[in-house]
């Protein structure tokens, strides 16, 4: 029966070729049954036809577009036009460029300026020690701080005599006697007061 | 029907700035949106809501259209979908509201009639309303419309096998209830 009204469908429904269409007709002719069930869905299908006749109200298709515009005019949604699309992201994106050159300069000025000091100031006092000699920076260290480069040297000293193996002969030298010719003339007790006498004025 | 080449040059004139392009377009489509509501909705008031919804969806989604298919399919998929959610949206509505239901009722039935003037509702148009929504809508879209299954099967996004059996059902069922309707 499905297979039946399926075909009354594709018949009416226009979806049969010419020799599909002729076999349904002669097995319609010889069926009553099939007639039956034909009619039924043919009234369908014109009751379908004679609905497509019916036109729409002309007042009201006259009335669709002015409430449209009614509905949009009171709740308008912003809305570009293609034409102003385009200029405007080109317009964004150079405001966006220039902001971010503005930012990026001011910060390199800053920075270039501190690193040029920076560079200044170490290469003025590589200069001056390049040029200064040794001897200059003592005396200049004696004029301005000679206590410091006394205790300085008196530390050095004391610190390689005490710690060279002629310790006692080469305290005497630094004062001009010969430690030879004294430890034949004194006794060890004479010896040891010289020699006490000889670190307290070098040293203390 | 307008063919593509017409339909595209009043919508690349609208997305130009031309508002009157946009009217000019509706025009030539605005009976296949409202005959396509009406049926899905049954009556008129709903009709004239979903063609107003459809209008506001299509002015505001125009610039999206690729111009690769053609304008009435694409209209005619906004068109079917609006019809749906509208028609979800009002069962809901009578679920919430017995009362809403009663009013909506009267008030169509009135505003149809005037609007109709002595013309009886459509038999079939009532009928329609007994159908499921999907099965209404493959038999409003292939017998008034006259859409092939494939055409429709775009236009849904389900399969031709899916829209042939809808159309079948939608067929058998009223035929069914206009057979009873005589006896």
């Amino acid at each position: 029966m499905k297979k039946i009204n399926n075909k009354i469908i594709d018949y009416l429904d226009g979806q049969m070729n010419s020799k599909q269409s002729e076999e349904f007709e002669s097995e319609l002719k010889n069926s009553v049954q099939l007639q039956k069930e034909f009619k039924e869905y043919e009234f369908l299908f014109n009751s379908v036809e004679f609905e497509k006749s019916r036109a729409i109200d002309k007042n009201y298709a006259e009335s669709i577009i002015p409430a449209f515009r009614n509905r949009i005019e009171k709740n308008k949604p912003f809305r570009f036009s293609e034409k102003l699309v385009y200029p405007m992201y080109a317009l964004s994106l150079a405001a966006l460029i220039l902001l971010i050159l503005t930012l990026f300069s001011s910060t390199d000025e800053s920075q270039q300026s501190d690193l040029l000091a920076d560079n200044s100031e170490r290469n003025d006092i590589e200069l001056y020690i390049e040029q200064i000699s040794a001897d200059d920076l003592i005396s200049s260290y004696r004029e301005s701080q000679p206590e410091i480069l006394d205790s300085v040297y008196k530390n050095h000293y004391s610190r390689e005599i005490i710690s060279s193996d002629n310790a006692v002969e080469n305290l005497f030298a630094i004062n001009g006697i010969n430690y030879q010719e004294l430890e034949s003339i004194l006794s060890d007790e004479e010896m040891d007061f010289v020699y006490n006498e000889i670190i307290n004025i070098e040293f203390f | 029907m307008a063919d593509n080449s017409q339909d595209f040059d009043l919508i690349k004139n609208f997305l130009d700035g031309d508002e009157s392009s946009f009217n000019r377009l509706i025009r030539i489509y605005q009976d296949k949106i409202y005959w396509h509501a009406r049926r899905m909705a049954g009556n008129h008031i709903d009709a004239d809501e979903i063609v107003q919804e459809v209008l506001i969806v299509i002015y505001n989604k125009l610039h999206t259209f690729k111009f690769e298919s053609s304008f009435y399919s694409w209209l005619y998929r906004i068109t079917a979908t609006r019809s749906i959610n509208y028609l979800k949206k009002r069962n809901l509505k009578k679920f919430i509201s017995l009362d809403d239901l009663i009013n909506r009722k009267d008030n169509s039935v009135s505003v149809v009639i005037e609007i109709e003037g002595t013309e009886r509702i459509s038999r079939i148009e009532q009928k329609l309303q007994s159908l499921p929504v999907k099965q209404r809508e493959a038999f409003i879209m292939r017998s008034f419309n006259d859409f092939s299954y494939e055409e429709i099967s775009e236009i849904t996004g389900k399969s031709v096998g899916t829209i042939k059996a809808n159309y079948f059902h939608a067929i058998n069922k009223l035929k069914e209830l206009l057979k009873n309707e005589k006896d």
